[in-house]
């Protein structure tokens, strides 16, 4: 795929050159606020400068007038895309200090068909192996690290077990980290300034506990990894902790989906993860229409998807909003129509994939 | 022969020789004969001659002759001998690696020193329909056994009382495969059969000829031909080929086709009996197939009373629990209850001697909501139903086999005690004398059996007795 | 068996007045035609009335409502002092071989759905111990099987127990060391005498630590509270070695003067075999369930007389299902068979009930029938721990859990 993106990157860098500004618009645009008939977006140095139904070109402008909508790039959370054999270390339990950011290439084959689905931003996270696995890196599929540091990966699933070496049990490896978190260093230290915090867990015991940590110690983030984290819906509020949902094919339990519904009427902060390597990231939008069907309001499996992702992500990602990096994706149709295509996809207002036909 | 058996054997020994002296006629006089076939009579007396129930009938009303050796036990309750209607236990082995060989016998392999049947006769159960194991496909002729004897001559009620066939795979097999070879079996005699007809019918009698050869006897009916009957198919033209000029080792196989012989069908799943039930009709012996109905096979009771089998017996598990996909609560169904419900008559399977045993599984088919009468018919007038032996045993009725259990109390309680049981009119089982279940009750080991555990000297009583000073 | 007078007192003045005035409407009224009140002490046509999920009164000699719940028999729920649900040897840290400062609560799994089984089978309270893949494998927790999934709504506050075992469990998974250790599996002990030596080096150790502030260590606070008796200890100890062991233990430890143990024997199978030493440090015991062969866990015996034996020696003992739910294992089948052994109903009853409610240390709150305690109730088509009778329905806190057909 990246042989591919090559020659269009350099293609378009001539086009909208580092001085000059680009102005994209189509049938419809997704802003922050809702959708505009055909809205404009104005973009300069990679940047979204302003958004509308009737912006005035500039002068140096170039204006591609687009069929179909335009959104922000869709949001993927936990995926070991680009980390391949950097995903789990297993020498040690706690790699508090341990940053993801050194095991992303950006070289990765697997980056197209990111790109291919919409996806502009990816959340990367270690494999659930280790009790505290590193910190999460927020990346551009092939492209710029935009988080270096945005989580502490703490494992409370039975996944962090290894045998013959300490925790063996749940109880063991609360009570680890909680003497982490009595004299805080590395990364324990940074936890809410600036880290958030993302538990992993699989059951719905797990998730309890994990939540009931970050509230002990006032900490922010998301849960990952708990299919049925609707159960947990007060006490997720409580913390104010958001909710990153593994994936909802086809054939997932129903209620899954309906968990996401009950976190949506609450308001918790919602994203999907891609769950594994290889997973299509068509998964988002397939996941995302699953909880449509069992109820969760269509702005909010939208945000789940883009902006709400991003402010889980802990990175300015998933939103037109102005001033932010255009990461742009035009869509044949309405992007929550599985039948929409991805027909063009931008990144810091450089079109990375699609036909340049205009 | 190890230590135990050879108690046993003393012990059984010194039984035949205790009831020897008393000649064939045998008067018991209980509190009370539940006969399982009418109401129960109070200050009964129960008349056995030669082995069979003569008369059965209040004191005050039955003569006891003069030469009769009299049991009395007036606090004590005679109930049938209970009947277990299918078991693969108490032989040398269960399973035969051979797909399809009704040719074997279960003869061969019943062991009459096996504690299975020790444990039998202590929980009051009679009669045994001792039946191959389910890893086969078509097994090796069963029979029905009385556990008392010590060689298999002696316990045996009926040979050839059964064949067992899977519906559910042998090890190894896809369903695919096991039914299979399981038509191919039947296919196969037909085929055979049609080939000795027309051989027959050219003149050819080699068949006859090899028969002979292996040293086959020709005498009587097996020297004759006889037509093929049975209502699913036919070869006609049988009557050509005398029966002794067919193979031995598919002889069986016809038995069954011409409803000769009980199939007793294992199916552990309820797709197991639809398949079943359709062999069975298809090659003639529904009426006198028993199902060995798993857990869930009462999906399809439907189809299972619509069939018309002879009987079935139920597993072990009487409450069956699923939770279906997705689904936040478990569904639980009384299997006793529906099969009551739905007007199938079933017999009761026991595990084991105590916990799991028929008068407990009776017990708890009560409990769970199921009339006591059809409860204790499914642990004896029910089974003896269902291995065809409803004239011999099951119920204490004059001309029936005299076997009775006389228990402390109601044979359903948990403080009730088998104490004594006749088998045939003869004394077999003493609670008094069971050393096993002695053990098993209130820990002393049997005399002559090792010690579990060296008694360890109290390594403190020293130090305590000092500081006593 | 001793009860303790405490037991009778209230409630029975709650019997003898009328009805007091309900400052708000019941939530549940539950009737019987025989109330087990607590072993020996039966209310005929019972009417139980339940507010905020504890029982608001009994009274005697009623008949049904409409509305009412009735039926045969009702009793306490029942209280397992051995049940098993945890998800495995993930909720017992093996990292050291003595674990002190962990509690088996922080495992817990209330979503599983074992626990609404387990609750359908008549018991509603439980301790919930670490498994003994360990020597000493940290705090058991008392826990209702029922109610919200939540732990702080389902734990309740009865004695602090430690569990540990003696036996081959502790050691089952350990083997030595060959050529280079390459993790604690190699460390820990492979025989009995082994998972003998670190309970005694546990306890010396903690002696020794409450003489020199130096030798102090990681969880000794707990060790000391255990020979101070304000921690209790349930040992698994399935045969009559590994029994005599636990008692030597004691007896150690007060021969030294170093303590006196509050030890229960868990799945003490064979404690009929050399009861004496039961007798006389005062040890109860929790039996195993009763098998069809006698012979248990680790090679143990245990004939079906043992409940009588025990009891006509003094010794406190409770049944337990350990772990089991089906429906010839689970702990109302054990009274049963206690019975069948030679127990009278009142003394099974005690079994299942109050004794395991003192053991565990929740006897105000459950075990009986009786105003202001738990409205936890077992109920039956006929009479309890009978073979032709079943749990036809269950009332843990004053939610109907299982409801009669």
């Amino acid at each position: 795929m990246n042989i591919l993106i090559a020659p269009i990157l350099s293609a378009l860098c001539a086009v909208s050159g580092d001085t000059g500004s680009l102005v994209l618009q189509a049938e419809v645009v997704h802003g922050p606020d809702g959708p505009i008939e055909d809205g404009r977006i104005l973009i300069r140095d990679g940047k979204i400068e302003a958004i509308g139904a009737g912006l005035e070109l500039p002068g140096d402008g170039h204006l591609i007038e687009l069929e179909g909508h335009l959104s922000a790039g869709l949001v993927a959370m936990g995926d070991q895309t680009g980390l391949k054999g950097e995903a789990l270390d297993s020498t040690r339990q706690i790699m508090d200090g341990a940053d993801l950011a050194f095991g992303y290439d950006k070289t990765d084959d697997g980056w197209g068909a990111f790109l291919e689905a919409g996806v502009t931003a990816v959340l990367l996270t270690p494999k659930p192996g280790a009790l505290v696995g590193g910190r999460t890196a927020v990346v551009k599929p092939a492209g710029a690290m935009v988080q270096r540091r945005a989580h502490l990966h703490v494992c409370f699933s039975n996944a962090a077990f290894k045998s013959g070496v300490a925790p063996t049990s749940y109880p063991g490896a609360i009570s680890m980290l909680e003497q982490r978190m009595e004299t805080p260093t590395g990364g324990f230290a940074l936890l809410g300034k600036g880290l958030g915090v993302l538990l992993a867990a699989k059951t719905r015991a797990e998730g309890l506990r994990a939540v009931a940590f970050a509230k002990r110690h006032g900490l922010t983030g998301a849960l990952t990894g708990v299919s049925r984290a609707g159960d947990l819906v007060d006490e997720l509020h409580d913390a104010g902790l958001g909710v990153i949902l593994p994936p909802i094919g086809a054939a997932a339990d129903p209620r899954v989906a309906a968990s996401a519904a009950i976190l949506g009427k609450k308001d918790i902060p919602l994203a999907f993860s891609l769950g594994a390597t290889n997973r299509s990231p068509h998964a988002l939008r397939i996941s995302a229409l699953r909880c449509m069907k069992a109820g969760l309001a269509r702005d909010a499996a939208w945000k789940a998807l883009t902006s709400g992702a991003g402010e889980i992500a802990n990175a300015p990602v998933g939103s037109l909003a102005v001033g932010r990096a255009a990461d742009l994706v035009l869509w044949s149709g309405d992007p929550l129509d599985l039948t929409s295509q991805v027909e063009r996809v931008w990144i810091e207002g450089k079109q990375v994939h699609g036909d340049d036909d205009q | 022969m190890n230590i135990s058996s050879i108690t046993r054997l003393t012990a059984a020994l010194a039984l035949t020789s205790a009831v020897a002296f008393g000649g064939d006629s045998h008067a018991i006089k209980v509190g009370k004969v539940i006969t399982m076939a009418g109401e129960p009579i109070e200050n009964g007396i129960v008349l056995i001659e030669s082995g069979r129930i003569t008369a059965v009938g209040p004191a005050s009303e039955i003569q006891i002759p003069w030469d009769a050796e009299v049991f009395e036990a007036p606090n004590l309750v005679a109930f049938p001998g209970q009947v277990e209607a299918c078991t693969s236990q108490g032989m040398d082995r269960a399973n035969e690696s051979i797909d399809v060989a009704p040719f074997l016998n279960v003869v061969d392999s019943v062991d009459p020193v096996n504690f299975f049947y020790e444990e039998m006769l202590r929980a009051g159960i009679t009669t045994l329909n001792v039946q191959q194991g389910n890893s086969t496909v078509i097994a090796g002729r069963g029979m029905i056994v009385k556990p008392s004897g010590m060689t298999v001559a002696a316990m045996t009620v009926r040979p050839e009382a059964g064949i067992k066939i899977a519906i559910t795979p042998k090890r190894g097999k896809s369903r695919a495969v096991q039914l299979m070879i399981l038509r191919e079996a039947f296919a196969g005699l037909r085929r055979t059969l049609e080939g000795l007809v027309q051989e027959a019918n050219d003149g050819n009698d080699h068949a006859r000829r090899e028969a002979l050869a292996q040293g086959r006897d020709f005498e009587a009916e097996d020297g004759k031909g006889r037509a093929m009957t049975g209502s699913g198919w036919i070869v006609e033209g049988l009557e050509a080929v005398p029966r002794a000029s067919i193979d031995s080792k598919i002889l069986p196989l016809l038995a069954i086709v011409e409803g000769r012989i009980s199939v007793y069908m294992a199916c552990s799943t309820p797709m197991d009996v639809l398949h079943g039930l359709e062999i069975a009709k298809e090659n003639g012996f529904l009426a006198q197939t028993v199902l060995l109905l798993g857990p869930t096979c009462w999906k399809v009771s439907d189809e299972i009373k619509a069939a018309g089998v002879r009987g079935v017996i139920l597993s072990s598990t009487l409450e069956h629990t699923e939770r279906a996909p997705f689904a936040e609560e478990d569904t639980v169904t009384v299997l006793p209850t529906h099969f009551a419900e739905k007007g199938i008559p079933f017999a009761l399977a026991s595990q084991n001697s105590t916990t799991q045993s028929l008068w407990f599984q009776a017990a708890r088919c009560v409990a769970l909501g199921v009339d006591r009468e059809v409860a204790l018919a499914a642990i004896t007038s029910g089974p003896a139903e269902v291995i065809g032996l409803s004239s011999e045993v099951g119920t204490i009725e004059k001309g029936k086999h005299g076997n009775l259990v006389l228990l402390s109390g109601d044979p359903l309680s948990l403080q009730t005690q088998v104490r004594y049981v006749f088998i045939e009119g003869k004394l077999t089982y003493d609670r008094t004398t069971d050393t096993r279940l002695q053990h098993l009750m209130d820990g002393v080991q049997p005399e002559g059996t090792s010690a579990d555990e060296p008694v360890v000297e109290d390594i403190h009583e020293e130090e305590r007795t000092a500081g006593d000073k | 068996m001793i009860y303790p007078g405490f037991l009778i007192s209230c409630v029975l003045l709650a019997l003898a007045s009328p009805a007091p005035e309900a400052p708000k409407p019941v939530d549940l009224t539950v009737h019987a035609d025989y109330l087990h009140v607590a072993p020996g002490e039966v209310v005929r046509n019972a009417l139980i009335q339940i507010r905020d999920g504890k029982i608001a009164s009994v009274l005697p000699g009623r008949s049904a409502p409409d509305g009412a719940l009735t039926v045969h028999s009702i009793m306490a729920g029942m209280i397992d002092a051995s049940a098993r649900v945890t998800p495995g040897d993930v909720a017992v840290e093996q990292s050291k071989e003595v674990i002190t400062n962990l509690s088996v609560t922080d495992s817990l799994d209330f979503f599983n759905p074992a626990w609404d089984r387990l609750a359908r089978t008549g018991v509603t309270t439980t301790l919930i111990a670490p498994p003994d893949y360990n020597v000493v494998g940290g705090f058991s927790v008392v826990v209702k099987t029922s109610g919200p999934k939540r732990v702080a709504a389902r734990v309740v506050n009865g004695a602090s127990i430690l569990r540990g075992a003696i036996g081959e469990l502790p050691s089952a998974g350990n083997s030595p060391a060959f050529g280079r250790p390459t993790n604690f599996y190699a460390r820990r002990p492979t025989t009995r005498m082994g998972v003998e030596w670190e309970w005694r080096k546990a306890f010396f150790d903690a002696a020794q630590s409450a003489r020199f502030p130096d030798a102090e260590f990681e969880g000794a606070d707990v060790l000391r509270a255990c020979l101070a008796g304000d921690v209790r200890i349930f040992i698994q100890a399935w045969t009559t070695a590994d029994i005599r062991t636990a008692v030597y233990l004691d007896e150690e430890m007060q021969a030294e003067g170093y303590g006196d143990l509050d030890i229960v024997i868990d799945a003490g199978a064979e404690a009929w075999k050399e009861p004496a030493f039961l007798v006389r440090t005062g040890t109860p015991v929790v039996l195993p369930p009763f098998p069809a062969t006698g012979r248990l866990g680790e090679r143990a015996f245990m004939p079906w007389d043992t409940g009588r034996k025990l009891t006509d020696l003094g010794i406190m003992i409770a049944l337990s299902a350990h772990g089991e739910t089906g429906l010839k294992e689970r702990l109302s089948a054990q009274a049963g068979y206690a019975i069948r052994g030679g127990l009278t109903f009142d003394e099974a009853l005690a079994c299942v009930t109050t004794t395991p409610a003192r053991l565990l240390g929740v006897e105000k709150q459950v075990g009986a029938v009786k105003s202001g305690m738990d409205a936890d109730l077992v109920l039956w088509n006929g009479a309890p721990f009978s073979a032709t009778s079943n749990i036809v329905g269950v009332v843990a806190s004053g939610e109907v859990v299982l409801t009669p057909r």
